[in-house]
Formats: C-alpha cells, structure tokens, sequence
C-alpha cells in the first residue's frame, strides 16, 4: 500500500469537516486558503530537493496509481499461506498480535461516543479523529493485504484516538486516569513480551540462517547448478557482504499457493525456510514434491527465526 | 552565579516548566525503549524487503537521488537513504550490519513514538495518564514491533502520518504560511518515504 496521497487527503477531508479557513463551500463557491498551493509547493520542493525524479518523472503519482491497482499479495495468516489473504485477516492480525489495542481502542472510543451522544455535545476533535480512524480502517480493509505490517498506519492512528479521547472516556476522573493508563501500559508491555517469548509465535519477517549456509555450506554453494530460492535478495546480499561467490544459477521461488507453481526438471538445489515446508498448502509443489521427497542436505534452526532447509533433488537410481 | 542560582530555582518553582522538563524526560525514556526493543526485537538477518532494499546501499549516493528505477518497491527512497547513511556513519566495529543499516530508521520510528506522548499532552491537551496511555500502545505494538520491516517505507510513513495528524490539528482552524510550510514539508517528506 502506498499512503502519502490517501493521508493527504483524509487531511483535507478532516479539516474542512472540523476546521476553518481552508476549504469551504458556500452556495455558489468553492473556496480554497492561499495556503494550499504553499503547501503543495513546500511538499514538492522538499521531494525535488531529496529526489528529483519523485517530482521531475512524477513517480509519486505513478507509485499511487500502481498500488491503487495492485493486485492480491500471497501472504501468511496464522498457519497458512493464502493466495488472497480473505479481509478477516485484518481482524486476526490485530486480534492475535495486538489485542490490547484492539480492545482497549474500541472500548475507549466506544465510550467516549457515547458520553458525545448522552451530552449532545460532539466537538471539532470528535470530528477530526473520527475522520482518521474511518478513513484509516477503511483503507486497511481495503487495500491488499501483504502482512500485518500493512496496519501499521491504522494501528498509530487508533492509539493516537485512544489518547486524545482517554480522558473523556473516563469521565476525567483523575484516579481512574491514572491507575487506568498504568495498567494499560503494563497490558500493553506483558502482550509484547508474552509473544516475544511463545514458542507458538513467530514473525513472518524473521529470517535466518542464510549467512550460516554461506560459511557452513561452501561445497554446495559453489557448485554450478540450477537452484531455486526463497529469498534470494539475502542470499545475494549476504553473499555480496562476505565475499562469497555463489556458484547456483538461482532463481526466486514463485511466490504462490498454485498447484501448478513451476518446478523445472533441471533443478538440483532448493532452499526454503520452514513456513513455505510446512504451511504452504499439501498440493504446492515445493511441499509436495520438495518437502516430500527431496533429502535435506542442510539446515539452520534458531529460536528466534524461520528453520532454513537446503533440499537436494535425488539422484535417478543406475 | 545568582542569576544562574535564580534561573534554577526559578525552574523549580515554574509548573509550566516542570511539565515541559517531565515530557521532555518522558519522550526521550520513550524513543530509547522504542530503540531497544525494535533493534533487539528485530528479524536476525535482514529480511526479504530489507535486504533488497539494502542492495541499494552499494550504489552512489548521487545516482540514488538521481535515479527512480531502483529496488524501491514503488516507494520512496528515504528508506534506502537512512540504511546507507546508518552503513557510512556508524563504524563496523560498533555494531554489527543488522544494527548500523536499520538504525536511523529505527531512529525516526522512535521519534515518532516518544512525540505521540508530546503531541497527545501538548497539542490535545490530554492528561499524562491518557498521554502514556497512547503512547505506550504503539510503544509495545507487536505488529510496530515484530511484523514490519525497519528498513522500508512503513515506519517512516507512520511518522509521518503522526505528524500530519497533530499538526493538521494545531493548525486545523488557522491556515498561515507557517501551517502550509510545515505541513508541506511533513507531506514531502512522506512522498519520499511512502509516496
């Protein structure tokens, strides 16, 4: 997802339903501050300063329109790879990982609407929030799903409404305040070290073992043989660091569930880490034919990330 | 020494400063807690984004300014620009590569944490205890933490959408010129970041 546009915008959408001064309609006119263009001049100049091509070859509106079109992302949800993540996973991800903001946003925004509406009083703030949060919750949900990392954006803006409207919620009750937010922090911290410590939990991004197969496994490496490779940028990038030539014609493992994913027949050497062995589906070749029944030559588990196996296609018996 | 001594006690005595001085000390206990647990927390080789974003760091600083068909994967090059100044800068012997390339972007995403606490107590007007509250959330967010890449777009877009979100609110009623600039400039950096 690319967000720099559809942060702009919600901008806009929030101060000119909260603010003043910036947009405004009347009965015949749209008007507009003078200070937008500054604002749009300031914005290019900083990129034409830092990045001539982001303004000169307009990239920032080629990379919107690209990711606006972007079609589904494999991804890992849980313990499956999903060709198309379904849209519930944005409820798992912060369900399974984040359930204390989860719970304490919804809980403290959930209140502080409803204090609003008992008052009737519904303020420029109330609005203004309320504005991000739809619009942020909105564009998670429907925007393609790559990871949990694609709620990030959603996630900063919930626990920046969970602040503003905290005290509200609450009823401005100092104690409660403050023995409230104690425990929320510590919740909050407990969550984190909890996962960090489960045997059962482990980030998709958590790579290893890659540097290990360089030092540990040179004879292979140099050899010159058709290779497929999950990850082949760290692989290269490891490789480029310890000088390290590698011998492998390799090439990226496709990045699907399909059935029909490509094997080519010359392959000798594939190096897959332990979520494409064991939680791609039956039928994915690299499970039903790699995992099943190539022989592991090599392989790196740590606890910290993804066990990286080296499968060797079996010799054709004389 | 009695205008210092003056100056001082007059520090002490002065509520508006002590809050400044007790959210200047909160922010900074904030950003470096954030940089702890995201360089220690992190993947222990770079991951798959990271690394091809990393590849980057190899070339000249001139033909990444210059140039839009890297590995960038259609976003920004700010991302690529903090891991080859964190290569260039930080020495070899002081860390190791995990550390020195995601460290400034580590730097910026903690930034953006510890002013959460600021924006919410200063710009809101929120208690301390609804401040922490909102702050601590994204602190310890595992999907913050453990599920996006530092080298990349995502936190450095999260800064900036932050910074968009209070500031756009301080100034939401008062468009000068000094709202258009620094809005202007957050924004421009967010193109370089996440276009």
């Amino acid at each position: 997802m690319t967000y720099v546009i559809p942060a702009a915008l919600c901008w806009v959408m929030a101060v000119s339903l909260s603010g003043s001064g910036w947009l405004a309609w009347d009965r015949r006119h749209f008007k507009i501050s003078w200070t937008l263009p500054v604002l749009v001049a300031t914005g290019a100049s900083v990129l034409m300063l830092f990045w001539p091509p982001g303004v000169r070859h307009i990239m920032v509106i080629k990379d919107f329109l690209a990711y606006l079109h972007y079609p589904s992302h494999t991804t890992l949800l849980g313990d499956a790879i999903f060709e198309v993540a379904p849209r519930s996973a944005v409820i798992s991800w912060l369900a399974n990982l984040d359930s204390p903001i989860l719970a304490v946003s919804s809980l403290i925004i959930l209140a502080a609407v409803w204090k609003g509406y008992l008052s009737g009083r519904v303020t420029s703030t109330h609005i203004y929030l309320t504005v991000f949060l739809v619009f942020f919750l909105v564009t998670a949900l429907a925007a393609h799903l790559a990871g949990a990392r694609n709620l990030l954006q959603c996630v900063g803006v919930m626990c920046l409404a969970s602040g503003a409207l905290f005290d509200e919620a609450l009823g401005d009750n100092p104690k409660l305040i403050r023995i409230g937010s104690v425990a929320i922090a510590l919740l909050a911290a407990l969550n984190l070290i909890w996962l960090s410590s489960s045997s059962s939990y482990r980030p998709y991004f958590a790579a290893g073992g890659y540097r290990s197969l360089l030092q540990e496994d040179g004879g292979r490496i140099h050899e010159s043989a058709k290779a497929i490779v999950y990850g082949l940028p760290i692989l290269n990038f490891y490789a480029h660091q310890s000088g390290t030539p590698i011998g492998w014609d390799a090439r990226e493992m496709p990045w699907t569930t399909r059935a029909n994913a490509p094997l080519p027949a010359d392959v000798k050497y594939v190096l897959i880490p332990e979520f494409v062995f064991k939680n791609m589906p039956p039928e994915q070749p690299m499970r039903r034919v790699v995992a099943q029944h190539w022989k592991v030559v090599w392989s790196n588990k740590t606890h910290d990330a993804w066990e990286l196996g080296l499968y060797e296609k079996p010799q054709p018996m004389p | 020494m009695d205008i210092a001594f003056g100056d001082r006690a007059k520090f002490g005595c002065n509520p508006i400063a002590s809050e400044w001085f007790l959210t200047a000390l909160v922010i900074v206990v904030v950003i470096v807690t954030s940089m702890v647990i995201m360089l220690s927390g992190t993947s222990p080789e770079l991951s798959w984004d990271e690394a091809d974003y990393a590849a980057n760091t190899a070339r000249p600083w001139g033909v990444l300014w210059s140039t839009s068909d890297d590995g960038r994967h259609d976003h920004g090059p700010m991302g690529i620009y903090l891991a080859k100044l964190g290569q260039t800068v930080l020495s070899p012997g002081w860390a190791p590569l995990e550390v020195r390339l995601p460290f400034f972007g580590t730097l910026v995403a903690s930034l953006a944490v510890g002013s959460l606490y600021g924006t919410l107590r200063h710009l809101f007007g929120t208690s301390r205890g609804a401040a922490l509250v909102g702050s601590s959330m994204l602190l310890f967010s595992a999907i913050r933490v453990k599920e996006t890449n530092i080298i990349g777009p995502h936190h450095l877009m999260l800064a900036c959408l932050l910074a968009i979100v209070a500031l756009g609110y301080h100034w939401r009623d008062r468009p000068t010129l000094r709202a258009g600039v620094g809005l202007g400039a957050v924004m421009g950096f967010g193109a370089l970041s996440m276009t």
